[in-house]
């Protein structure tokens, strides 16, 4: 390898097919965060109910229509989707952070991500603004989540409020709609990126290496 | 890492050095091993760290001292 000139490496070997594919796919992403934070704020806001999603605790029996000709049996659910006719004015705007800010994280990781595999068929993985898109990525998605498990627990509450039901215990609610994988994604994200912190040490010590 | 400015006070003698012997780089890099590129890179100094292994090499093909090769430059 030339020693003066940047070192560059490329630990996966991408063509530009690749990056046309993940461009598509980040594409795809954010496109599909639009048209999600359209609807949902389209729901909130507009004249009617707000369909909401309220996490069970699984104590919760259900009656599904699987039986022989649709008879209905008993059944649990993690989670189900009620129809709140208003919301209360704290809940709404709760809940329009959530579908404004999970959406726009979701389509800037796929953005990153694809921003982050051109730099890497470009042979220019790790520089600090390859590390910087990784975190970006990182951050993003950990603010979803903590949005997530946030908007999730109060409008759910307050959808039970506004309906009249019976107030379920906050604790097992936060447990049952625990999103792992979204924390999982971003703790490996995190990872990479710090991986990508030594690979710049690295490579600058190394230049210039005779 | 020692600063920029201690790096460049290096200077690399390789070219007087194969003068001397009547040497070429490329039969230089045939001896030692190392690409024409990086010792190209030596020569015009603007290497910022020699393995130990190389300028062994380079010594030995040369027959010089480490101090025949490598200089330290004023300060300017």
């Amino acid at each position: 390898m030339p020693a003066t000139e940047r070192q560059r490496f490329s630990f996966v070997e991408l063509d530009r097919t690749d990056v046309v594919v993940t461009y598509v796919v980040a594409a795809l992403v954010v496109v599909g965060s639009v048209v999600a934070v359209v609807r949902r704020v389209a729901e909130l806001l507009g004249a009617g109910p707000v369909p909401v999603r309220v996490e069970l605790t699984g104590d919760e029996t259900l009656r599904a229509p699987l039986g022989p000709g649709g008879a209905d049996v008993p059944a649990t659910a993690g989670s189900v989707v009620v129809e709140v006719p208003h919301l209360p004015g704290l809940a709404t705007g709760v809940a329009l952070l959530e579908a404004v800010l999970v959406p726009a994280a979701y389509g800037v990781t796929a953005v990153c991500l694809a921003l982050f595999c051109r730099r890497v068929v470009r042979g220019a993985a790790f520089t600090a603004g390859t590390t910087r898109l990784v975190l970006v990525s990182c951050v993003a998605l950990i603010v979803a989540w903590l949005v997530q498990v946030g908007a999730t627990t109060a409008v759910g509450d307050a959808a039970r409020a506004a309906l009249g039901g019976a107030e379920a215990d906050p604790g097992a609610v936060f447990v049952a709609s625990f999103p792992l994988g979204l924390l999982l994604v971003a703790i490996a994200l995190g990872a990479v990126a710090g991986a990508m912190r030594v690979g710049e040490r690295v490579q600058r010590e190394t230049e210039g290496l005779v | 890492m020692p600063p920029e400015e201690e790096v460049g006070r290096v200077h690399c003698r390789l070219d007087e050095l194969l003068e001397e012997r009547g040497m070429t780089l490329s039969r230089l890099a045939e001896l030692v091993g190392v690409t024409v590129v990086n010792l190209s890179v030596l020569k015009n100094d603007r290497a910022r760290a020699v393995r130990f292994s190389t300028l062994t090499a380079i010594c030995d093909a040369l027959g010089c001292e480490i101090g025949d090769l490598l200089v330290l430059r004023p300060r300017a």
